[in-house]
């Protein structure tokens, strides 16, 4: 190449071709220059209807306090960038990525140089990821609940037989002579206490398969959290033999999204019983603990443990070791991508002589 | 009343208010009633007792139904006769039919109709 640059290229040209949107806005918001791909996007017809038109009019609503913000900082001298969204003046909406820095005018005053792009597309398949991704954690919380419907049917169709049976009973007492009205009472109150089982259940029910999406983060007991994920897992547990020991102190109370450690509880408690079912000893015990700042809640098992070449796929979606048709191979990889987003941990400690799970949670001030 | 022809039929439950309605529905036919909570308890019981009917829930706490039947099929001294009681029939009917059972009465049932089972099948 011979000669200077600029014989080649003529900065205006380079300033009509760029395939991003140039532009220059000054401290107050008006759009003072723009090259032709920034009208594209903006939907302007030339450059002569949008001059000193406001920008920040364009910006919705939402993201309008942070982009000015931005601007002021931009005008101020420094650099940056910003992800928001527009409505184009044809009314489309975009998503926007800006990359601003300071630019001094002919004036003397301080304006903003930006080159932003339209990442619509982008931000569109991550939205859609992570719809999916939720879809995925919502199917694999009901395949966990799952486990435990045969057990839950049982507790509740025996309340069932109790009730039927008893008014069966009364029905044929009332069609006899002699009425004992103490008896009658005392098994109708039988039976409200046995309709009490059954809402119980599925008051129990409701919460774990309530749309995670209204599971806002609150504070809640650990204990009581616990004792009603472990009311839809009891039968289970009882009809397997299996001992359950439950400890966990009163006192703490951690803010959470209950449906979330609901579903990791219930995912741990659920490989602890596939995993004692092959042994003649068969425990889980629960603890929960505070250790300085932390909620420790362990969940350990009378298993004969993970072997080490599977240990170090545990947490990898879709891994599993139960047979096809069993597992989904997502309950541990869910469970911890829960607890990261709780800012907690969990852990399989190798440590332990039994098969044990940590989560580490933030307690609750 | 002094029948010489009573009847005693061990039901075995976990649950105690379905015992407690066993109990009620064979007093109507003066009929005596033991009760057992577990598998293993019935098993006791039979040691102890003579008795003409056996109704047992299958999946009970502890050792559940199934742990009766077979005692009853490969162990009994005398064939006793059994009924058994279960929300839970078609989980396990391939087991089930191994066994000798009189009859399947799945939860929740219907007090008249196990009234008329009862009687014809204790006293007809």
């Amino acid at each position: 190449m011979k000669g200077n640059n600029l014989d080649l290229i003529s900065l205006d040209e380079m300033f009509q071709s760029t395939p991003s949107c140039l532009k220059v806005i000054s401290s107050a918001g008006e759009l003072l220059h723009m090259n032709p791909q920034g009208l594209v996007l903006a939907e302007a017809e030339n450059m002569e209807s949008v001059f000193r038109a406001n920008v920040y009019d364009m910006v919705v609503p939402e993201h309008r306090d942070e982009f000015i913000r931005f601007n002021k900082r931009v005008c101020s001298g420094q650099r940056g960038s910003l992800v928001f969204e527009l409505v184009a003046l044809k009314g489309t909406r975009r998503w926007m990525e800006s990359y601003a820095g300071p630019y001094t005018l002919a004036s003397g005053e301080v304006a903003h140089i930006a080159i932003t792009n339209d990442i619509t597309a982008r931000v569109e398949t991550e939205k859609q990821v992570l719809e999916q991704r939720q879809a995925l954690a919502n199917s694999a919380r009901l395949a966990a609940l799952g486990e435990f419907v045969g057990g839950i049917a049982h507790e509740i169709n025996n309340p069932l037989a109790i009730i039927s049976g008893k008014l069966g009973l009364l029905e044929m007492v009332l069609e006899s002579q002699e009425i004992d009205k103490d008896a009658f009472k005392e098994n109708i109150r039988e039976v409200m206490e046995t309709t009490d089982r059954i809402s119980e259940i599925i008051h129990n029910l409701k919460t774990f398969s309530r749309d995670p999406d209204r599971d806002d983060f609150q504070e809640y007991s650990l204990a009581k959290i616990i004792e009603e994920i472990l009311s839809l897992c009891a039968e289970k547990l009882r009809l397997s033999n299996i001992d359950i020991e439950c400890r966990i102190d009163p006192e703490i109370n951690i803010v959470c999204q209950k449906v979330q450690i609901s579903q990791v509880m219930m995912n741990l408690i659920n490989n602890a019983c596939d995993a004692v079912m092959q042994t003649d000893v068969r425990w889980i015990k629960i603890l929960g603990r505070r250790i300085g700042g932390l909620v420790e809640l362990s969940v350990s098992d009378s298993g004969h443990g993970i072997a080490e070449d599977v240990e170090e796929k545990i947490f990898d979606p879709f891994f599993t070791t139960k047979e096809l048709g069993k597992g989904t191979g997502l309950g541990l990889s869910i469970s911890s991508s829960i607890l990261s987003h709780h800012n907690g941990k969990l852990i399989h400690r190798k440590d332990s002589i039994n098969t044990q799970f940590v989560l580490k949670l933030p307690i609750s001030a | 009343m002094n029948n010489p022809n009573r009847k005693t039929v061990l039901v075995v439950d976990d649950e105690k208010y379905l015992t407690g309605i066993w109990q009620e529905i064979l007093k109507m036919i003066d009929t005596d009633c033991v009760m057992a909570d577990s598998g293993e308890s019935a098993i006791a019981v039979l040691k102890d007792r003579e008795v003409d009917l056996i109704i047992t829930d299958l999946r009970m706490r502890g050792s559940d139904g199934f742990v009766l039947l077979r005692y009853l099929k490969n162990e009994a001294p005398t064939k006793i006769p059994a009924a058994v009681c279960s929300g839970f029939y078609n989980e396990s009917s391939e087991e089930l039919m191994s066994h000798d059972v009189v009859r399947v009465i799945s939860k929740p049932f219907d007090v008249r109709e196990e009234l008329d089972f009862l009687k014809a099948f204790l006293y007809g």
